[in-house]
């Protein structure tokens, strides 16, 4: 098996196997475009050493997934937020690190990941209160009563 | 930032997270739906790069550690193209020399300002957006500049000041196609609870791309070939409430009349409604105001004698019409094809030996039924007869056509399948005791529904040939009608004991009765969205609305620009 190096954005170099490492499509079209080069690292500047690994670590666990539906809109993304239990508890980590997570899912483009993580996140959010998502994310109410009271009418409708 | 100058192709611009900006309502009331600041579809292209090939730069303000962090955002819209340069860019890295590109820009505050492309004012920012931002520029226009220099230099952390916690708010951690998906997960109750969150939270939960995905997760997709508004959110609104009124059978009728003995035929859509009688005409009518627009018959041709096709010297007993043509048949054995929006009668199809009792067509044919107990096949364009399918033993009362599949139901009691390539007979389907009068095939061509005189309707699994339930004594007498509405799941059934019912498809539970507000028989019922029309031996045409009043019901429904 086939292995490549890849280089974190705090100089770490990690040796990964060419398959996992393709499960992002980034580095894949990379490796694709320009030939390997066993012995030179890939540098992966937007994504820190503890970032890296965690994809990494998924990538290993889903190593053997098909690919997903080329389809942008199938319905199994958009529906559910379903979430597999290996995934779950995979994305058990503190939100500092579930949100780097997101991004570098994004950066990379592994499509499934990212798709985990913004569930996730929809997860934190859903059948909450505007109170409880903003202590959920530290957010502050920048809103006057007055235009509360503006929005709260608008969407009366969702309410009967 | 000497490096990212001169590397062109690394066109820069600051986070996504400017654009969630202030909204108008501080000074004017909420923006119109159709006016959304944040629309996503239109400005994610301009927004991920300058030039459209490049990745972009964004800032992110962690609160926690109160660091910065740049990311280079892919545009996941476009993957092959973004990839590419990223590549490009990636394989600068690896030839070396340009590390110093993150460590200049994740400097000094003062930085930022040099960035190339990149104005740290409201202008800039405008330029970048490019002319799609429409109208939202100008709410954006007053309020950027506070806003964007928050996020930029350091004021992210000072929003926070005074909210105990240790979350991050992801409007400033993620690019907005990341917000956006991580919204289109929500159900519109949450979505709602988004809006009241904070001024970003209002404009991103407002996206009518986020409420596209919670409409169809709620209600399934809709029919791609209907011309839809594209305010998704409103059109939530107006489906929730539409299903409500459906619920509860809160409608608003109206009577057509103009014919002067039974109607037995109606089709309608958004614009009209098409009726046929044993008056000997079609006659068109205005489904907004109720307006009788056009009648269709020998005793109405504007210019006598001019047509060579000439009109139905008998009952009008079936119809159907799609964009360009109207096919009608009639107990004078024949059915005529008019073209649209003239209605101009171009063509006879004299085959069947006895009253045609139904008609229906697709791009390719038309296939009409009999009381002389056969089914043909025509050839839509030239009207040529195909093929004629027998196998009933009585009249064949009713057909449909939906691919290359052809259901009938006829007076001998049975169903039968056909494949209307070779004409076989695929299946018959037995199980009514007396005759059959009616009958539709879903779309999918898994599903027939059958009535007739043995008051009963039932649902059948075309594939198995199994009946998949039996709604006994769904009517007091003979179920002379039945409309299948797939995408709504439910069935509208009209019946010589006067009432219309709706059933849901499902389980064939009852969820609506109108008895007796037809004088006589119901002879046709159809249904769609908004609207029950039905039409009754009494000569009339009765409409129950559900949508009357709805808010924004033009966003769901646009009116269509003429009639005819």
């Amino acid at each position: 098996m086939s292995q490549i190096i890849l280089l974190s954005s705090d100089n770490v170099e990690m040796k990964v196997d060419k398959e996992v490492a393709e499960r992002s499509i980034l580095i894949k079209n990379m490796l694709e475009d320009v030939g390997e080069t066993p012995d030179q690292a890939i540098p992966i500047p937007n994504v820190n050493e503890g970032v890296l690994r965690k994809v990494i670590e998924w990538c290993e666990h889903h190593r053997n997934d098909p690919p997903p539906p080329a389809d942008e809109d199938s319905d199994s993304r958009k529906k559910s937020t379903d979430i597999e239990e290996w995934d779950q508890k995979f994305m058990q980590v503190d939100q500092e690190m579930l949100f780097e997570i997101i991004l570098a899912a994004n950066y990379l483009d592994i499509k499934p990941l990212l798709d985990v993580g913004c569930k996730t996140v929809a997860n934190m959010i859903k059948g909450k209160s505007p109170e409880e998502i903003r202590k959920t994310f530290n957010i502050q109410n920048d809103f006057t009563p007055e235009e509360e009271d503006q929005i709260r009418r608008e969407n009366e409708w969702a309410e009967e | 930032m000497g490096d990212a100058s001169s590397t062109p192709r690394l066109r820069t611009r600051i986070s996504t997270c400017a654009r969630f900006t202030l909204t108008r309502i501080l000074r004017d009331p909420p923006p119109k739906r159709n006016d959304t600041p944040l629309n996503f579809t239109e400005n994610i292209p301009n927004a991920v790069s300058v030039d459209g090939t490049g990745p972009y730069l964004r800032v992110s303000n962690n609160v926690q550690e109160q660091s910065r962090r740049l990311w280079i955002v892919q545009n996941r819209r476009d993957g092959s193209r973004t990839t590419s340069s990223i590549r490009t860019w990636l394989l600068k890295f690896r030839i070396g020399g340009n590390e110093g590109q993150t460590k200049s820009v994740t400097g000094p505050h003062g930085g930022f300002s040099s960035i190339p492309g990149q104005g740290s004012h409201a202008q800039g920012k405008e330029r970048a957006h490019g002319s799609s931002a429409g109208n939202h520029r100008k709410a954006l226009g007053h309020l950027i500049p506070s806003g964007f220099g928050t996020m930029l230099y350091g004021g992210g952390g000072s929003r926070h000041n005074g909210v105990v916690g240790t979350g991050t708010d992801i409007m400033t951690v993620f690019p907005t196609e990341i917000i956006a998906q991580i919204l289109s997960y929500l159900d519109h109750k949450s979505l709602l609870s988004c809006e009241l969150v904070s001024r970003y939270w209002y404009s991103a939960a407002l996206s009518s791309h986020v409420w596209r995905n919670t409409f169809e997760a709620e209600y399934g997709k809709l029919k791609p070939s209907r011309l839809y508004g594209r305010d998704w959110k409103s059109m939530f609104e107006v489906k929730r409430s539409l299903n409500r009124r459906w619920l509860k059978g809160q409608v608003n009728p109206t009577y057509l009349r103009g014919h002067s003995d039974s109607v037995y035929c109606v089709q309608f859509d958004q614009e009209k409604i098409i009726t046929g009688s044993r008056d000997r005409t079609v006659r068109v009518w205005d489904i907004a105001t109720g307006q009788c627009l056009r009648v269709i018959g020998a005793s109405h041709d504007p210019r006598p004698g001019s047509s060579t096709i000439g009109y139905h010297k008998g009952s009008v007993l079936c119809l159907q019409f799609d964009d360009r043509i109207l096919v009608t048949g009639s107990s004078d054995h024949t059915c005529i094809i008019y073209s649209l929006p003239d209605f101009e009668p171009f063509l006879t199809l004299q085959g069947h030996r006895m009253g045609v009792l139904d008609v229906c067509f697709d791009e390719s044919h038309i296939v009409s039924c009999s009381k002389d107990t056969s089914i043909c096949v025509w050839e839509r364009s030239t009207g040529l007869l195909l093929n004629r399918l027998r196998g009933h033993e009585g009249p064949v009362n009713a057909v449909q056509l939906r691919g290359n599949v052809v259901a009938s139901a006829s007076g001998d009691a049975n169903i039968k399948i056909w494949d209307i390539e070779n004409g076989n007979c695929m299946r018959t389907l037995s199980g009514h005791t007396r005759g059959l009068a009616c009958i539709q095939l879903s779309e999918d061509r898994q599903t027939v529904v059958s009535g007739g005189n043995d008051q009963s309707i039932r649902v059948w699994d075309v594939d198995s040939g199994h009946l998949r339930y039996e709604i006994r004594d769904a009517h007091k007498s003979l179920v002379r009608s039945l409309y299948l509405d797939s995408q709504n799941e439910r069935i509208i059934s009209g019946s010589y004991d006067q009432s219309v019912r709706v059933w849901d498809l499902k389980e064939g539970k009852s969820l609506l009765n109108f008895p007796r507000w037809h004088g006589s028989w119901i002879l046709a019922a159809r249904a769609d969205d908004r609207r029950i029309v039905s039409t009754s031996q009494d000569s009339q045409v009765l409409v129950l609305d559900f949508s009357s009043g709805i808010r924004g019901l033009e966003n769901m429904f646009p009116v269509p620009s003429k009639i005819i």
